[in-house]
């Protein structure tokens, strides 16, 4: 038996096909032939691969179908929802936005927010932008105004980092553009998360999910609230309330603002009297102490001056009379409002004013201590001069009732003397004609009547005088 | 030195393929006799072998050889140079080829696989060369034949073979080991 290898099959083959091949190039050659135009039967299978070969058009297919798909999930994605934002006034809005925060869709969730949003086209617009249009079209439509100037934001999203950021920058934005709107404003923040509970509630009563989330959270605090009640109420209505019922609002939202940190509601409500502001706020507290103090001051140098009662009692009164407090307040909320502008760069800066603000303070304190030492001392002396001449007028009277008892026993002459010897006496009256205006005032604070009158300190300086007088007139 | 000559009687043969000027199809276009030639020399075995393999019938392919390359020559200046020309000489005899089978089959109305092969082999001198060519047309199945032939004879490779024939290289090669394997039993038996 032969071994038998593939190169000795091969090689056979081939001599055999050498053998059998026929040999006619010359015949061929001869024969006529016609030329092909290229639409001939026997080139099927080459006609499609004129021009450009195979692997240029699977490459360029299996490019293009890369591109289209690229571009497809690019589309896909840029039509996803990334989070949405619920803006509360009264008006309701609610905008979803894609992953580079672009409007996908703004939606109204009342009439409010229906009117707020007509004309509006908010699609594809950047969140920034379309939140500051909306908020100037509350304006213009008057649901945003001195008065009513708080803005419930609640953001959502299935990515919570950015969500969390998109609250952070939009309660700023807000609360920047309130300030350029209204002077000053409240953003209450919230983040909340979708859930089959939530949706309910806000169908239910028509509210946008961002109020339904907050008062989801305060009726599980607080189940004795009445829901329907607390849906119908505005934002503003609604911290109102829960001031009302002692309920701190803080609890269950954020506040952009460090000037509302207790009770924002009452900002809006006391804009007009500043009395209740200065509750809020220990600093300018202290300040508005030093604008009253430097009045008293003031008044305390006219009384100085003008030697006049009148004046003793302001410093009373100087507690109605605050006049340039709204101005004091206006300038503090301004510094607030770069403080809060940003917060972490300025806060080293922030740290040294306040210690700085402490200590001045603190030495305005003590200025102010002193003043009001010297004011009281004057305060007492003035007192003890009304006394003073109180004794000197009774002990005239008594002395005219004397002469007058004497002159009826003696000629009409007498009667005459006495007009010579009180001339002086319209010199006194000026000072004391004010007495009834300011007696009920200075005695319950100093009441120190009693206590001076057996001061013999100031009686030798006057008493001489009038007793030389009385002296004199009894001599006449 | 045992281990390495037999490694290197066992290691195959490097294949000579076949080198054409894609040129050479314009020179035939523009009425070169010599160019046609060179063509035909070249080419010739790879042509038969293959039309042979496809019909299996000695007289067709001789006449469906001549007639391929009647057409390579009315279609040459037609021809757009893809790196490939023995591709595009393969292409017209298959086309060639089929139409010469419809044309059979319409005439005699039996199928490619009911064709009885007729391969005259008598003008093989070389014994072992007759013995090896009929065992392979006659105990190989058309796709293994064709595969072993086009290799052995027209310089493709198998991944060529697998293109020109339109079978994926793994079946082009299981066929090419199954096939030979069956030769090499057969011959061993013969020879």
């Amino acid at each position: 038996m032969k071994k038998v290898t593939d190169s000795y099959i091969q090689d056979h083959i081939k001599k055999a096909v050498i053998k059998l091949a026929p040999d006619q190039a010359e015949y061929l050659w001869k024969q006529p032939v016609e030329k092909a135009n290229g639409d001939e039967w026997y080139l099927d299978g080459l006609r499609s691969r004129k021009g450009v070969s195979g692997k240029v058009i699977r490459y360029a297919s299996s490019l293009a179908a890369c591109l289209a798909l690229c571009l497809l999930t690019y589309y896909m994605i840029s039509l996803r929802v990334e989070a949405t934002v619920y803006l509360d006034v009264n008006p309701s809005v609610v905008l979803d936005v894609n992953s580079r925060e672009r409007v996908l869709e703004a939606k109204a969730n009342n009439r409010d927010g229906q009117v707020i949003l007509k004309d509006m086209d908010l699609k594809n617009t950047d969140l920034d932008v379309a939140v500051n249009a909306i908020l100037g079209s509350m304006v213009r439509h008057g649901y945003l105004n001195q008065e009513q100037r708080i803005v419930l934001l609640s953001v959502e999203g299935n990515n919570r980092k950015k969500a969390e950021a998109i609250r952070g920058r939009l309660s700023g934005e807000i609360s920047i553009c309130m300030d350029t709107l209204l002077g000053s404003g409240t953003v209450l923040d919230q983040e909340i998360h979708r859930d089959h509970e939530l949706e309910g509630l806000a169908e239910k009563y028509g509210i946008s999910m961002g109020k339904a989330a907050l008062l989801q959270k305060l009726l599980a605090d607080n189940p004795g609230l009445d829901l329907e009640k607390l849906t119908e109420m505005s934002i503003r209505e609604l911290a109102e309330y829960l001031e009302e019922l002692d309920i701190d609002l803080g609890a269950y939202v954020n506040y952009s603002g460090q000037e509302f940190q207790k009770a924002p509601e009452k900002e809006t409500e006391s804009q007009g009297d500043p009395g209740e502001r200065r509750e809020e706020d220990p600093e300018e507290e202290s300040e508005e102490e030093e604008t009253e103090d430097l009045e008293i001051e003031q008044d305390a140098l006219e009384d100085d001056e003008d030697g006049d009662e009148e004046d003793a009692s302001e410093p009373e009164e100087s507690d109605d009379d605050s006049g340039e407090e709204p101005e004091e307040s206006w300038e503090n909320q301004e510094q607030e409002k770069e403080d809060r502008e940003d917060p972490e760069e300025d806060r080293q800066e922030y740290f040294e004013e306040k210690k700085e603000e402490k200590e001045e303070d603190s030495l305005a304190q003590e200025r102010i201590q002193r003043k009001m030492e010297n004011l009281k001392r004057r305060m007492e002396l003035l007192a003890k001069k009304k006394e003073e001449q109180r004794e000197q007028e009774e002990a005239q009277r008594e002395s005219q009732e004397e002469l007058l008892g004497a002159d009826d026993q003696e000629s009409g002459k007498a009667g005459e003397k006495p007009q010579t010897e009180y001339d002086p006496e319209p010199d006194y009256e000026p000072e004391y004609e004010p007495e009834p205006e300011y007696d009920p005032e200075p005695e319950p604070e100093y009441e120190p009547e009693p206590e001076y009158e057996p001061e013999p300190q100031y009686e030798p300086d006057y008493e001489p005088e009038y007793e030389a007088d009385e002296e004199d007139g009894e001599d006449d | 030195m045992l281990i390495f000559a037999a490694v290197a009687y066992d290691r195959p043969q490097e294949k000579e393929t076949i080198f054409i000027e894609e040129t050479i199809f314009y020179r035939i276009g523009a009425g070169d006799k010599t160019a046609f030639c060179e063509l035909y020399e070249k080419t010739r075995n790879a042509v038969f072998s293959y039309a042979l393999s496809l019909l299996c019938n000695r007289e067709d392919a001789e006449d469906a050889m001549q007639e391929a390359y009647l057409k390579i020559r009315s279609a040459a200046h037609l021809y757009q140079p893809m790196g490939k020309p023995m591709a595009w000489v393969f292409t017209i005899a298959r086309n060639v080829c089929l139409m010469k089978f419809r044309q059979r089959k319409h005439y005699s109305g039996v199928s490619l696989e009911e064709i009885q092969e007729d391969i005259d082999c008598s003008d093989i001198e070389d014994r072992e060369d007759r013995i090896v060519f009929e065992t392979a047309f006659h105990i190989l199945s058309r796709e293994e034949c064709q595969i072993i032939v086009l290799y052995a004879v027209s310089g493709l490779k198998h991944r060529e073979i697998s293109e020109l024939l339109s079978i994926p290289l793994s079946t082009v090669l299981s066929k090419y080991n199954r096939g030979l394997k069956k030769l090499r039993k057969q011959l061993e038996e013969r020879l």
